[in-house]
């Protein structure tokens, strides 16, 4: 009963560390969400989790940016990586269950691009695709998601 | 997901697999007669280098992931922690995608547990012809839906999103 009380202790500790992220500016990042549960007795909340990496890929936790609209703006700094965790966390409103996905990529923006992520959630897959834009050349590109391991800030 | 885990834990202690396949061909002779092991079979319009680059692109982005489940009511809690490690081995003649899983916590296994955890779904993609691929899934008959799902959806071309492990 102890080890349940701690490890709900630490839990609920965790999320309440949880922080917005701050405004930076300029806001070079969209994020469009589309995420669906799949029933009407469990929910889906997305959010994206930002963490700054330093010259050796480790990284320090920076803020959070819900995922409750259809499209939400955000400022990455230019020429620095960031390392940006998308999470998807499920609740059942029957049985107490939650779990929790989610998938990371690094990203170092380029001075003057745009970047948008395209998140989808539904049936339980879920995609996250970013794609690059130049507004001065008005050309974009895909760019595959890079795991903090291959990091090389 | 914990009852799926349990059911699956038990599924193998019934079906007296104490013995864990320790391989994917062992996995692929197992799961036919075990109790609640599943083949489906589909057909890819593609060919097969295709469906192999796509396996080989998706399966390690998608499933090398870890999954922690927590479940709680007023008289339990249960709190499992999954690493699934995904492998594909692609040769011209076949593409391979080997899934196992190892639990960390809040789960006993029996018998020997085979580097990289218990294989959990093996699939296979075989030329039909120069345009066409046979996928074979092996694995068990419940709880994997959203991962054949998402397999088939690499393999068509059609969805190339990750199935959601926590569901899986």
């Amino acid at each position: 009963m102890r080890a349940a009380l701690a490890a709900l202790v630490v839990l609920f500790g965790g999320c309440s560390s949880l922080k917005p992220y701050p405004s930076v500016a300029p806001e070079n990042v969209v994020v469009k969400s589309a995420l669906e549960s799949g029933s009407i007795l469990s929910s889906m909340r997305g959010s994206v989790h930002i963490h700054e990496l330093d010259a050796s890929c480790h990284s320090s936790y920076v803020g959070t940016v819900k995922l409750d609209r259809p499209s939400v703006a955000l400022g990455l700094p230019a020429e620095r990586a960031s390392y940006l965790v998308f999470a998807f966390d499920g609740a059942s409103f029957l049985g107490g269950t939650s779990s929790s996905t989610s998938a990371g990529t690094v990203l170092k923006p380029r001075a003057g691009f745009r970047y948008e992520f395209a998140v989808t959630y539904k049936d339980n897959i879920y995609n996250v695709v970013l794609r690059e834009s130049d507004p001065r050349r008005g050309a974009s590109r895909e760019v595959p998601r890079q795991e903090l391991r291959g990091c090389s800030a | 997901m914990q009852a799926r885990i349990a059911f699956t834990v038990l599924c193998a202690v019934l079906a007296g697999c104490a013995q864990q396949p320790q391989n994917a061909q062992e996995f692929r002779q197992a799961v036919p007669g075990a109790f609640m092991g599943k083949v489906q079979t589909f057909e890819a319009k593609r060919p097969l280098a295709a469906v192999a680059k796509t396996f080989q692109a998706r399966a390690p982005e998608c499933l090398n992931v870890s999954v922690r489940t927590v479940s709680q009511s007023s008289t339990s809690y249960q709190n499992i922690l999954t690493v699934y490690k995904a492998t594909v081995v692609n040769n011209p003649q076949k593409a391979e995608l080997h899934l196992q899983r190892d639990f960390k916590s809040g789960v006993l296994v029996p018998g020997k547990v085979p580097p990289g955890g218990l294989y959990y779904v093996v699939a296979d993609a075989t030329p039909i012809d120069k345009s066409r691929t046979r996928i074979d899934i092996y694995g068990p008959s419940v709880g994997t839906d959203t991962l054949v799902r998402a397999i088939n959806g690499w393999a068509t071309g059609e969805n190339l999103g990750c199935p959601d492990m926590t569901k899986s």
